[in-house]
């Protein structure tokens, strides 16, 4: 095990490698100088040309890239070209509340995802499994930025419930622990804050969990229809055990591990559906910030913020086929 | 007795192989009905100038932001355009978008999938390191940074969405090429002399479409979200072109007042791409039970 996890660490090398060079490529070679960008459309060509030198921008492209593989490696993502700040502290600051969104939504598209799974499933063919896959077909179907837009329609114009934006009153923040709200308020002890931090976060998470929630649900019902007929649920129920152990310590439990596997894609899919979510409810995280960064040509932001995005995205996937193991004693990795 | 049963058992006619597959799609009442929701938009694209009531470009600022009336059925945007009129124009750019994006995905991504999986070996690393890269971006994210290179436009839509769904169909493809290189029959035509080219495309590939058809018809949904995503985001067609997508990022700024801006190009993407879902899983059943 140890071995295996040492052997996909290893491979992550050249992935990352190649992201590195994927960004730089698409970044520097085929966008508009972003030494004009920056100046504005009145610069004179001396100025941009000096912003170039400045910048190391009329250096040949192998030396750039050098510069910047070496940057990065002493952890220097450089400045942002709009805020002036070092990439890596943006990021720091706005890295906490797209986690904070994405747990949040994961951890709402699981619960609902299995449950609306195993109720479909167990109840088959009748109108709790229909009304349950029709939710799950529209929930794949749905554009998540769109639903946004309907529950801030419906939750914040018409019935005034919960804020449209932000990620929490003006004031209220909880003292730093972590940079997640819900979190830092609990272990403060602050409930004024928790309050604020869940109403803010509830429509865009419900938002973002949409699409998840319906792939779990799907995969859910069908692997669970395949392990109910076995022999052993059989054996299960004839020795006398209570339906809901059998359903949920027998049929569910093996029925995990494809539904662990969709889990942690979603992981990787909740990030780029930040990106749209973030836009819409005005959530200050990265996924907003790279959107912004990629409009104003912000380079040094967008490479930061794309290869915070990959690095999380691939170990992630990594992490899930380790949890397999866990669930699943028969998979052993060489 | 016995001479009946002998009757019923053999079948008068051989049953062809696409007439058993459509009897299956036809059976499952969703496909159908996501079949029939399909042929219904893209007769709406073919023929928008004769259905829409109004010029979806023509502004009219007195008309600016009207509810739904029995004029302007779905109302009228912040430039006063019918939305009926943009929607069903809209209709056209994204089953192009989607289609072509697909096409582009489809015929880059079997060319290096049927590459890797039947030579295999340092040829096979190479492509599917690279397809591993690509897979580490989440998809909307590189999509994004390529029509920030590109720029706005139709065609950058589908080369951007194109290239990053290209991984995907490699992936499938390569998996389902391993799949079969090793069958008999293979091994015959290697026999008789056909060149690797010919084995490939003529024996291979028509024996591993049926998984290629489903996911590029699901893929054609995602395709059509992807557009719609790119456009909400002032990255898609470059105004004032009819876009759903686009549609709605215009209409944010309206949510207090004119919510209608949002709800009817929402609604057109959400039916559009369930269509193709509902196709896209009929299909699969259609085809390849295994694959539930």
């Amino acid at each position: 095990m140890g071995r295996y996890i040492l052997k996909r660490l290893l491979l992550l090398i050249p992935v990352l490698l190649g992201v590195l060079v994927v960004v730089f490529i698409v970044l520097r070679c085929f966008t508009t100088d972003p030494a004009a960008m920056m100046l504005g459309q009145h610069a004179s060509t001396q100025q941009v040309e000096a912003l170039r030198v400045k910048l190391g921008l009329n250096k040949p492209l192998y030396v750039q890239f050098g510069t910047y593989l070496w940057q990065i490696l002493h952890g220097d993502f450089g400045r942002s070209l709009m805020t002036k700040t070092p990439v890596l502290h943006e990021i720091g600051i706005r890295f906490p509340a797209t986690i904070e969104l994405a747990l949040f939504a994961i951890t709402l598209a699981t619960i609902f995802g299995i449950v609306m799974g195993v109720v479909a499933a167990v109840k088959r063919n009748t109108i709790w499994d229909y009304f349950t896959m029709v939710g799950a077909l529209l929930g794949v179907s749905m554009p998540i930025y769109w639903l946004g837009l309907l529950l801030i329609i419906l939750f914040a114009v018409m019935l005034g419930w919960l804020p449209a934006s932000g990620r929490i009153d003006i004031g209220l923040e909880p003292a730093h622990v972590t940079g997640l709200y819900l979190l830092d308020s609990i272990i403060t002890k602050n409930w004024a804050s928790f309050i604020s931090a869940l109403k803010h976060i509830i429509l865009p998470g419900i938002a973002l969990a949409s699409y998840s929630t319906a792939i779990i649900a799907r995969m859910t019902r069908s692997t669970m229809l395949e392990v109910l007929p076995q022999d052993y649920i059989r054996t299960a129920r004839a020795k006398g055990l209570k339906e809901s152990t059998v359903i949920y310590k027998h049929t569910l439990r093996n029925s995990l591990i494809p539904v662990v596997t969709v889990i942690g894609l979603q992981m990787g899919a909740l990030l780029g559906g930040a990106v749209l979510t973030e836009t819409v409810f005005s959530w200050p995280g990265l996924g907003s910030r790279v959107v912004e960064a990629i409009l104003a040509a912000d380079y040094p932001m967008v490479q930061g913020s794309v290869i915070v995005i990959a690095v999380i995205f691939v170990i992630v996937n990594l992490i899930v086929d380790i949890i397999y193991s866990f669930l699943d004693p028969r998979i052993h990795y060489s | 007795m016995a001479d009946t049963l002998l009757v019923e058992e053999i079948p008068e006619k051989p049953v062809s192989g696409f007439v058993d597959f459509a009897k299956r799609f036809v059976r499952n009442r969703a496909a159908l009905i996501g079949f029939i929701i399909t042929v219904v938009l893209v007769i709406v694209a073919v023929f928008a100038p004769v259905i829409a009531p109004y010029d979806p470009y023509d502004a009219n600022m007195p008309m600016s932001l009207t509810k739904p009336t029995a004029q302007h059925w779905l109302g009228c945007d912040e430039l006063g355009r019918d939305i009926l009129s943009r929607i069903i124009y809209g209709a056209r750019i994204s089953l192009r978008v989607g289609v072509e994006a697909v096409a582009l995905a489809l015929s880059v991504g079997i060319v290096l999938g049927a590459l890797a999986g039947y030579f295999g070996g340092r040829l096979d690393l190479i492509i599917m390191r690279l397809m591993d890269i690509m897979l580490a971006f989440p998809s909307i994210l590189l999509a994004i940074a390529f029509m920030a290179v590109l720029g706005r436009g139709i065609e950058n839509a589908i080369i951007a969405i194109g290239i990053v769904s290209i991984p995907e169909y490699a992936r499938i493809v390569r998996g389902s090429v391993l799949s079969v290189k090793e069958n008999d029959y293979v091994t015959a035509a290697r026999a008789i002399g056909n060149s690797d080219a010919a084995i490939i495309f003529r024996h291979i590939l028509p024996n591993v479409m049926a998984p290629i058809v489903v996911r590029a018809t699901l893929g054609i949904s995602s395709a059509i979200l992807d557009t719609a995503a790119l456009g909400f985001l002032g990255l898609g067609v470059s105004p004032p072109t009819a876009e759903w997508g686009t549609m709605l990022g215009a209409g944010r700024g309206y949510v207090w007042d004119a919510p209608h801006l949002l709800t009817f190009p929402g609604l057109a993407i959400t039916v559009t791409v369930l269509a193709f879902n509902l196709m896209g899983d009929g299909l699969r059943d259609a085809l390849d039970p295994h694959l539930r």
